[in-house]
């Protein structure tokens, strides 16, 4: 490292730099603590100030005192374990303070390099197409704070040019290296906590939840399906099942939470009938860890299990997006008979609650002559005569919360009336639970695939009647069919709560044809990227690798990524090294060298020492008839390449012309 | 280090030597130029590798995709600071003499062809100096190496290194060629009385005595000699007397020098060069004529800058 001759940092090299330090922090902002932001704020602010000679750097004993406090305070806010989050923060205050004493050129270089590396952790965290996009325009710029301090002399755009001429010629080897470099599984394990802002369905709810994800517009899920999309109204997708009620909150049975152990259906005494639909779930992080499936699921992937409650699970938190395929069956018959415990689990209540609906669910039981099914329908039958009121606000319940909905309040969103159905028909002896998920979707055409956002949540209800076994039950069918006929955004569009805290939320904007469009094509990259690239990963690489090469062993591919890749860098280095040969004639030259060629043909041979001139006189009367175009050419070259220069779009059309003339001369023979 | 750097050396020399020959006039190419990682380098493939491991192990596509594009911009790089060399054409222009102890100028020239494309941020480092320049809006430049001198006696400064990083520093191409560019160096000038003022250093040689025939002034006639200019005859002599005559002048008058290695004040075979090279630049200043006697060498009277060149060239190499 000899640093000796060129001790300080570029000016115009500091410019970039602090622009690229400014906007490979940018986007780490919204996770990071509000003190280290500050923190950030006033380095950069110090440092464009000394750039700009109003201020000097900072004694060492406040740069020592910065680095051991700001250390001390992540240690107290993240804790001792360092996650990903942690250690993120630690890297970019790191970054922000050493601008305050980046004097020298290697300090400099530093910085550069680590802004690298700050890039590439925004990654662990953030994978949308445009969060690349933007990332990659960072480290164009970063690239050309590198290039600024090994030279002086150029311009701002002419280094940022330069980074851009670089990285689209290391594009090629990028892709060669990404779609075949080997995807080694993970060395050590880690504990990757993820993002904490999740939205989503939790372990349990009280039903004013999910009225909340009702107004989150953020995408939970996509599908694509192989075959045809099942329609709107059979897209129910389970994801937890609540038997478990304490008079105010559902919930997941403990014993009945994720065990390792998988089922198949058959061992669950689900027998299923063809259709089937296959399709494959772009899941977004939850940080929980069950899944998202239509009923009845066929799993294929050992990392996922289906529980009793026919739900699935992951075996670890979903802190990434997570891509997993399945088969469902849309038609099946689900456990006809009910062992006593799970008959007593499925009715469990608190009988000291909401006396009056219990009692009015006797009563119908009675009135209905104890047939189960005729009971659900007198009960959605109320529902849908009385002035029940579908609402994503609905007033706040304390106790008695069955009895207060039923009699009193009449408003609710879907898991008030999923809650309330349950309620009742436990009361009059009916197994039955409730079941929370998905419902619908917005259908994307351009990819055949559906989008599934935050405020589909549902909450549904499944009773169990002997021999036919558990059966899908919608409330909310009853008190809003348009809610189920057309998916939320039409039945909830109207309401003015609807996406209330998401004034620019395409959702909102979905009756403009146009805008419907441009969403969906947005939508779909955004798709292709997560399909594609973030979610390339070994097991792609294989089917690649099969689809190419039928029997291809580990070391023979790697040869041939090696090979590949020379190959490209060969081309590359071509490319650039081209115009750098010594030997290398110009244009106007090659064309008089053309000329020469022709009249060498017809055994009249160039002598080195002779002029154009005297050469065309000596060719005159050995071609006579072709003497004027011997002329013409002889006069363009001499005019081109020994008088005053002219532009270079003269020097062409020369260039042209004796090309011309000479393949005439060739052709004449 | 030493040791072993002063037992490489000699087969570090011949090899270099075989492959980069002595030549006044040398273009770059791939038989010149060497590229190996800087330092730089070195530490951001440690980042790569500590990229890769993340991407590796969180399993995220696009934390491998950033580590092979940064890969690929450091490999594609490689092209990019060896073409930054590829092309030059570095000649030995001339040099400049000096006194040891003083600093040799030794002019090159870098030039590029007429198509071919810039050079930037170019290192040359000759011995101890260094200097950075760039070829990229002119064809060619010359630039001047001052190197310090210490002895005197033929002054070969080795080889010249060009050096670049450029365009990221991750790599460092750079030659290491041989201008055959030397130059004499004086002995370094030592003040002393001149011998003559003791009287022994006047004049005393006979062929100095002898007039020095010159055009200035007039001194007298003499009988013509056929071969005499027809100008100096003095036609009005002639016109009377029918004999003829020329006119003779002599130049105007110099104090007249000698300078002799025998008589310099000294014992010791260096210092009697010093002080004789103190007295010719001396004297050079007054433009005073002056004879040079070393053991081996009688440079004649004479004056002026050639005269002068001679007789520091003449210490420099007795």
């Amino acid at each position: 490292m000899s640093a000796t001759a060129h001790d300080q940092i570029p000016r115009n090299s500091l410019a970039w730099m602090l622009a690229a330090n400014l906007a490979a922090i940018a986007p780490h902002v919204t996770r990071l603590p509000i003190w280290l932001i500050g923190i950030c704020g006033v380095c950069l602010l110090y440092r464009v100030m000394v750039f700009r000679g109003v201020w000097s750097f900072p004694n060492k004993w406040w740069c020592a005192f910065l680095v051991l406090s700001g250390g001390a305070s992540i240690f107290v806010h993240y804790g001792m374990g360092l996650g990903p989050e942690a250690g993120v923060a630690l890297l970019i205050m790191s970054f922000a303070m050493k601008m305050l004493e980046m004097h020298r050129f290697r300090d400099a270089y530093l910085q550069v390099i680590l802004a690298y590396f700050v890039v590439a952790t925004e990654f662990l965290f953030n994978s949308s197409v445009y969060v690349t996009l933007y990332l990659y325009g960072v480290m164009l710029m970063i690239t050309a704070a590198l290039i600024g301090l090994n030279q002086s002399s150029q311009s701002l755009w002419q280094m940022l040019r330069l980074s851009f001429f670089l990285s689209l010629q290391a594009l090629p080897i990028m892709l060669m290296l990404f779609i075949f470099f080997p995807r080694l599984s993970p060395l050590w394990a880690l504990d990757m906590t993820g993002p904490t802002q999740t939205a989503g369905l939790r372990d349990s709810m009280t039903p004013a939840d999910i009225a909340q994800l009702g107004r989150t517009d953020r995408r939970a899920f996509r599908a694509e399906f192989s075959g045809t999309i099942p329609p709107q109204e059979q897209l129910y997708w389970r994801g937890l099942v609540f038997s478990e009620f304490d008079g105010r909150t559902w919930s997941v049975i403990q014993d009945l939470s994720p065990t390792q152990r998988s089922y198949t259906l058959r061992q669950l005494d689900v027998s299923v009938e063809q259709p089937s639909v296959e399709y494959s779930v772009m899941l977004e992080p939850t940080d929980q860890t069950h899944l998202f499936a239509l009923d009845m699921p066929q799993v294929y992937q050992s990392d996922i299990v289906l529980n009793r409650d026919f739900t699935l699970s992951s075996s670890k938190p979903i802190v990434q997006p997570l891509i997993y395929q399945l088969r469902s069956f849309l038609q099946y018959r689900a456990q006809p008979v009910l062992t006593d415990r799970q008959r007593v689990r499925e009715l469990q209540l608190p009988v000291d609650t909401n006396l009056r609906s219990q009692a009015l669910a006797q009563q119908w039981m009675g009135e209905v002559g104890d047939d189960p099914e005729q009971l659900t329908q007198k009960i959605l039958q109320w529902f849908h005569e009385e002035k029940f009121v579908y609402t994503l606000s609905p007033p706040v319940l304390k106790d008695n919360i069955v009895d207060r909905f039923l009699f009193e309040t009449k408003e609710g969103y879907c898991s008030f009336y999923a809650g309330a159905l349950v309620f009742l028909l436990r009361s009059a002896g009916v197994p039955s639970r409730v079941v929370v998920g998905y419902m619908g979707g917005e259908v994307n055409p351009l990819g055949h695939y559906v989008v599934v956002n935050q405020y589909d949540a549902h909450a549904w209800a499944e009773v169990w009647i002997a021999d036919k076994g558990w059966i899908r039950v919608d409330p909310t069918a009853a008190v809003a069919p348009q809610r189920i006929r057309d998916s939320v955004q039409r039945g909830l569009s109207e309401q003015a709560d609807f996406l209330k805290d998401y004034p620019l939320s395409m959702a909102r904007y979905r009756h403009s044809a146009l805008l419907r469009q441009v969403w969906r094509s947005f939508d779909y990259a955004s798709f292709s990227w997560q399909r594609f690239v973030v979610g390339y990963d070994g097991e792609k690489q294989q089917e690649i690798f099969k689809r190419f090469f039928e029997d291809a062993n580990a070391l023979w591919l790697s040869l041939m990524v090696l090979a590949v890749v020379l190959v490209i860098l060969g081309i590359i280095a071509w490319f650039i090294l081209r115009t750098g040969s010594p030997g290398r004639a110009d244009e106007l030259n090659r064309a008089y060298q053309y000329f020469c060629d022709v009249c060498a043909k017809q055994g009249l041979i160039r002598k080195p020492q002779e002029t154009p001139n005297q050469f065309a006189r000596r060719l005159q009367p050995a071609m006579p008839t072709q003497s004027a175009q011997i002329d013409e050419i002889t006069q363009l070259y001499v005019q081109q390449q020994y008088q005053l220069p002219t532009s270079a779009a003269a020097k062409h059309a020369a260039v042209r012309r004796i090309r011309e003339v000479a393949r005439r001369l060739l052709r004449d023979g | 280090m030493i040791l072993s750097a002063t037992w490489f050396k000699p087969w570090w020399e011949r090899w270099i030597n075989k492959r980069i020959p002595p030549s006044q006039q040398v273009q770059l190419s791939q038989r010149q130029i060497f590229i190996l990682p800087t330092g730089y380098g070195w530490v951001s493939a440690g980042v790569l590798l500590a990229l890769f491991l993340g991407g590796i192990n969180y399993a995220n596509s696009l934390v491998l995709g950033t580590t092979f594009w940064l890969l690929s911009i450091f490999l594609v790089s490689i092209f990019h600071t060896y073409r930054n060399l590829a092309g030059l054409t570095i000649s030995a222009s001339r040099v400049q003499s000096c006194c040891a102890g003083e600093q040799a100028g030794f002019y090159v020239n870098l030039s590029r062809p007429e198509h071919g494309h810039a050079h930037h941020a170019l290192l040359l480092t000759w011995g101890s100096v260094q200097q950075t320049l760039q070829l990229t809006d002119q064809l060619q430049t010359t630039v001047c190496m001052a190197l310090p001198t210490r002895q005197r006696g033929c002054f070969q400064p080795g080889r010249l290194q060009v050096a670049s990083s450029f365009p990221l520093g991750l790599f460092r191409a750079w030659t290491w060629i041989d201008l055959d560019m030397a130059c004499w160096v004086y002995p370094k000038p030592l003040p002393s009385p001149l011998p003559r003022l003791q009287g022994a250093g006047e004049l005393a040689d006979a062929q100095l005595l002898n007039r020095v025939l010159g055009v200035d002034d007039f001194e007298g006639l003499q009988n013509y000699t056929p071969g005499d200019p027809l100008k100096h005859v003095h036609w009005k002599v002639f016109a009377r007397t029918d004999e003829m005559f020329t006119k003779t002048f002599v130049a105007a008058h110099q104090p007249q020098r000698l300078l002799d290695w025998s008589q310099m004040p000294s014992d010791h075979m260096e210092v009697k060069l010093s002080q004789m090279c103190y007295w010719v630049l001396k004297f050079a200043e007054q433009q005073v004529s002056f004879a040079l006697h070393l053991p081996g060498e009688h440079i004649a009277l004479g004056c002026g800058d050639l005269h002068c060149q001679r007789c520091l060239l003449a210490l420099a190499q007795s």
